[in-house]
Protein backbone atom coordinates (compact mmCIF):
# COMPACT_ATOMS: atom_id res chain seq x y z
CA UNK A 1 0.00 0.00 0.00
CA UNK A 2 2.55 2.31 0.90
CA UNK A 3 4.78 1.92 -2.75
CA UNK A 4 1.52 1.59 -4.67
CA UNK A 5 -1.81 2.80 -3.55
CA UNK A 6 -0.70 5.37 -1.21
CA UNK A 7 1.46 7.33 -3.64
CA UNK A 8 -1.48 8.29 -5.38
CA UNK A 9 -2.89 11.37 -5.98
CA UNK A 10 -6.55 10.74 -5.79
CA UNK A 11 -5.75 8.23 -2.74
CA UNK A 12 -4.10 11.04 -1.09
CA UNK A 13 -6.60 13.92 -1.57
CA UNK A 14 -9.34 11.52 -0.80
CA UNK A 15 -8.19 10.53 2.62
CA UNK A 16 -6.77 13.79 4.03
CA UNK A 17 -10.20 15.41 2.83
CA UNK A 18 -12.92 12.50 4.23
CA UNK A 19 -10.62 11.36 7.03
CA UNK A 20 -8.28 11.87 10.06
CA UNK A 21 -5.94 8.90 9.34
CA UNK A 22 -3.12 7.34 11.50
CA UNK A 23 -0.80 4.51 11.01
CA UNK A 24 -0.42 1.62 13.38
CA UNK A 25 2.88 -0.47 13.44
CA UNK A 26 1.95 -3.73 14.56
CA UNK A 27 5.33 -4.56 16.20
CA UNK A 28 4.97 -1.54 18.68
CA UNK A 29 1.23 -1.20 18.82
CA UNK A 30 -0.17 -4.59 20.35
CA UNK A 31 -2.78 -2.57 22.54
CA UNK A 32 -4.97 -2.02 19.22
CA UNK A 33 -4.25 -4.68 17.50
CA UNK A 34 -5.90 -6.29 20.26
CA UNK A 35 -8.55 -4.54 20.33
CA UNK A 36 -9.44 -4.19 16.63
CA UNK A 37 -8.85 -8.23 16.33
CA UNK A 38 -6.07 -7.83 13.80
CA UNK A 39 -3.88 -10.75 12.46
CA UNK A 40 -3.05 -9.90 8.57
CA UNK A 41 -1.56 -6.81 6.87
CA UNK A 42 -2.42 -4.98 5.14
CA UNK A 43 -5.77 -4.15 7.16
CA UNK A 44 -7.77 -0.66 7.01
CA UNK A 45 -10.17 -0.08 9.11
CA UNK A 46 -12.59 2.75 9.15
CA UNK A 47 -14.03 3.98 12.54
CA UNK A 48 -15.98 6.43 13.66
CA UNK A 49 -14.78 9.34 15.53
CA UNK A 50 -15.07 7.93 18.58
CA UNK A 51 -12.99 4.83 17.18
CA UNK A 52 -15.68 2.16 16.62
CA UNK A 53 -15.42 0.12 13.87
CA UNK A 54 -17.55 0.24 10.84
CA UNK A 55 -15.89 -1.57 7.57
CA UNK A 56 -12.55 -2.60 7.13
CA UNK A 57 -10.71 -4.04 4.15
CA UNK A 58 -8.17 -6.48 4.39
CA UNK A 59 -5.24 -7.40 1.67
CA UNK A 60 -3.83 -5.21 -0.70
CA UNK A 61 -5.63 -3.12 -2.95
CA UNK A 62 -5.16 -0.67 -6.25
CA UNK A 63 -6.03 2.67 -6.03
CA UNK A 64 -9.12 1.90 -8.54
CA UNK A 65 -10.42 -0.38 -6.05
CA UNK A 66 -9.53 1.13 -3.22
CA UNK A 67 -11.27 4.65 -3.59
CA UNK A 68 -14.38 3.40 -4.09
CA UNK A 69 -14.10 0.79 -0.90
CA UNK A 70 -13.42 3.62 1.40
CA UNK A 71 -16.24 5.35 -0.26
CA UNK A 72 -18.43 1.96 0.24
CA UNK A 73 -17.36 2.18 3.56
CA UNK A 74 -18.18 5.38 4.71
CA UNK A 75 -22.01 4.27 2.99
CA UNK A 76 -21.88 0.83 4.95
CA UNK A 77 -21.06 3.29 8.08
CA UNK A 78 -24.15 5.83 7.40
CA UNK A 79 -26.59 2.95 6.77
CA UNK A 80 -25.42 1.48 9.99
CA UNK A 81 -25.86 4.95 12.12
CA UNK A 82 -29.11 4.95 10.50
CA UNK A 83 -28.39 8.38 8.66
CA UNK A 84 -30.38 6.99 5.23
CA UNK A 85 -30.23 9.74 2.85
CA UNK A 86 -26.59 10.16 3.64
CA UNK A 87 -25.48 6.35 3.20
CA UNK A 88 -27.94 6.44 -0.08
CA UNK A 89 -25.89 9.68 -1.17
CA UNK A 90 -21.97 7.56 -0.99
CA UNK A 91 -23.68 4.25 -1.99
CA UNK A 92 -24.85 5.95 -4.95
CA UNK A 93 -21.10 7.46 -5.86
CA UNK A 94 -19.71 4.29 -5.71
CA UNK A 95 -22.69 2.62 -8.42
CA UNK A 96 -21.68 5.85 -10.83
CA UNK A 97 -18.34 6.31 -10.68
CA UNK A 98 -16.92 2.91 -10.14
CA UNK A 99 -19.88 0.26 -11.81
CA UNK A 100 -16.72 -2.21 -12.97
CA UNK A 101 -15.21 -1.66 -8.95
CA UNK A 102 -15.95 -4.74 -7.38
CA UNK A 103 -17.61 -2.75 -4.29
CA UNK A 104 -20.52 -1.50 -7.15
CA UNK A 105 -22.48 -4.58 -7.18
CA UNK A 106 -22.08 -4.20 -3.14
CA UNK A 107 -22.94 -0.55 -3.06
CA UNK A 108 -26.33 -1.38 -5.45
CA UNK A 109 -27.60 -4.42 -2.91
CA UNK A 110 -27.02 -2.22 0.23
CA UNK A 111 -28.68 0.61 -1.61
CA UNK A 112 -31.68 -0.62 -1.73
CA UNK A 113 -31.33 -1.59 1.64
CA UNK A 114 -31.06 2.35 2.40
CA UNK A 115 -33.73 3.21 0.69
CA UNK A 116 -35.86 0.68 2.02
CA UNK A 117 -35.33 1.89 5.60
CA UNK A 118 -35.74 5.20 4.64
CA UNK A 119 -38.93 4.67 2.63
CA UNK A 120 -40.25 1.25 4.38
CA UNK A 121 -41.14 0.65 0.62
CA UNK A 122 -40.49 -2.78 -0.79
CA UNK A 123 -40.50 -1.37 -4.57
CA UNK A 124 -37.60 0.33 -3.54
CA UNK A 125 -35.80 -2.25 -2.50
CA UNK A 126 -37.05 -4.46 -5.08
CA UNK A 127 -36.18 -1.64 -7.77
CA UNK A 128 -32.54 -1.46 -6.56
CA UNK A 129 -32.14 -5.09 -6.11
CA UNK A 130 -33.61 -5.66 -9.74
CA UNK A 131 -30.41 -3.65 -11.32
CA UNK A 132 -27.89 -6.09 -9.93
CA UNK A 133 -29.54 -8.80 -11.28
CA UNK A 134 -29.40 -6.81 -14.53
CA UNK A 135 -25.74 -4.90 -14.15
CA UNK A 136 -24.29 -7.31 -11.81
CA UNK A 137 -26.07 -11.00 -12.75
CA UNK A 138 -23.02 -13.50 -12.11
CA UNK A 139 -22.09 -11.29 -8.66
CA UNK A 140 -22.73 -12.83 -5.29
CA UNK A 141 -24.82 -10.24 -4.62
CA UNK A 142 -26.90 -11.62 -7.49
CA UNK A 143 -27.20 -14.61 -5.69
CA UNK A 144 -28.46 -13.33 -2.26
CA UNK A 145 -31.20 -11.02 -3.94
CA UNK A 146 -32.64 -14.46 -6.65
CA UNK A 147 -35.03 -15.59 -3.90
CA UNK A 148 -36.99 -12.15 -4.65
CA UNK A 149 -37.83 -12.85 -8.43
CA UNK B 1 1.06 63.51 -14.70
CA UNK B 2 -2.82 62.93 -14.41
CA UNK B 3 -2.47 59.55 -16.19
CA UNK B 4 0.92 58.91 -13.80
CA UNK B 5 -1.22 59.33 -10.53
CA UNK B 6 -4.04 56.95 -11.48
CA UNK B 7 -1.78 54.59 -12.21
CA UNK B 8 -0.41 54.69 -9.37
CA UNK B 9 -3.58 54.85 -7.25
CA UNK B 10 -4.63 51.40 -9.31
CA UNK B 11 -1.37 50.06 -8.36
CA UNK B 12 -1.89 50.63 -4.90
CA UNK B 13 -4.71 48.85 -4.78
CA UNK B 14 -4.13 46.02 -7.19
CA UNK B 15 -1.03 44.88 -4.80
CA UNK B 16 -3.00 44.38 -1.45
CA UNK B 17 -5.31 42.19 -3.57
CA UNK B 18 -3.16 40.35 -5.25
CA UNK B 19 -0.68 39.63 -2.02
CA UNK B 20 -4.11 38.15 -0.59
CA UNK B 21 -5.03 36.37 -3.24
CA UNK B 22 -1.40 34.95 -2.79
CA UNK B 23 -1.44 34.04 0.35
CA UNK B 24 -5.33 31.96 -0.17
CA UNK B 25 -3.48 29.61 -2.33
CA UNK B 26 -2.92 26.58 0.05
CA UNK B 27 -0.35 23.85 -1.55
CA UNK B 28 -2.45 20.70 -1.11
CA UNK B 29 -0.20 17.59 0.49
CA UNK B 30 1.89 15.27 -1.54
CA UNK B 31 1.03 12.77 0.74
CA UNK B 32 -1.41 10.96 3.32
CA UNK B 33 -1.20 13.03 6.62
CA UNK B 34 -0.80 10.10 8.61
CA UNK B 35 -0.71 10.67 12.63
CA UNK B 36 0.47 7.90 15.10
CA UNK B 37 -1.25 8.99 18.46
CA UNK B 38 -4.94 7.02 18.67
CA UNK B 39 -5.50 9.85 21.68
CA UNK B 40 -5.11 12.38 19.25
CA UNK B 41 -7.01 11.02 15.90
CA UNK B 42 -9.87 10.72 18.66
CA UNK B 43 -9.77 14.25 19.80
CA UNK B 44 -8.71 15.49 15.79
CA UNK B 45 -11.76 13.16 14.46
CA UNK B 46 -14.23 14.15 17.10
CA UNK B 47 -13.28 18.11 16.85
CA UNK B 48 -13.44 17.77 12.77
CA UNK B 49 -16.48 15.41 12.57
CA UNK B 50 -14.43 12.96 10.10
CA UNK B 51 -14.13 9.15 10.65
CA UNK B 52 -11.00 8.05 10.82
CA UNK B 53 -8.93 5.65 8.55
CA UNK B 54 -7.08 3.23 10.80
CA UNK B 55 -4.12 1.47 8.73
CA UNK B 56 -1.99 -1.13 10.54
CA UNK B 57 0.87 -1.91 8.91
CA UNK B 58 4.19 -4.21 9.24
CA UNK B 59 7.11 -2.63 9.05
CA UNK B 60 9.66 -4.22 6.33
Amino acid sequence: MDTVTYPNTAVIDYINKNFIPIQVNIKTSVDLLTKYRVFWTPAILILDSRGTEYYRIEGFLPSDEFIPQLKFGLGRMALEKGDYKKASSELKVVIDTYPKSDAAPAAQYWLGVSDYKATHNTDALLSAWREIMKDYPNSIWAHKVSFAF
Amino acid sequence: MLEFVLSSFALLGIIPIGMALVTEIKEEPTAIVWESDIEKVVKKATSAGKPILMDFFSPT
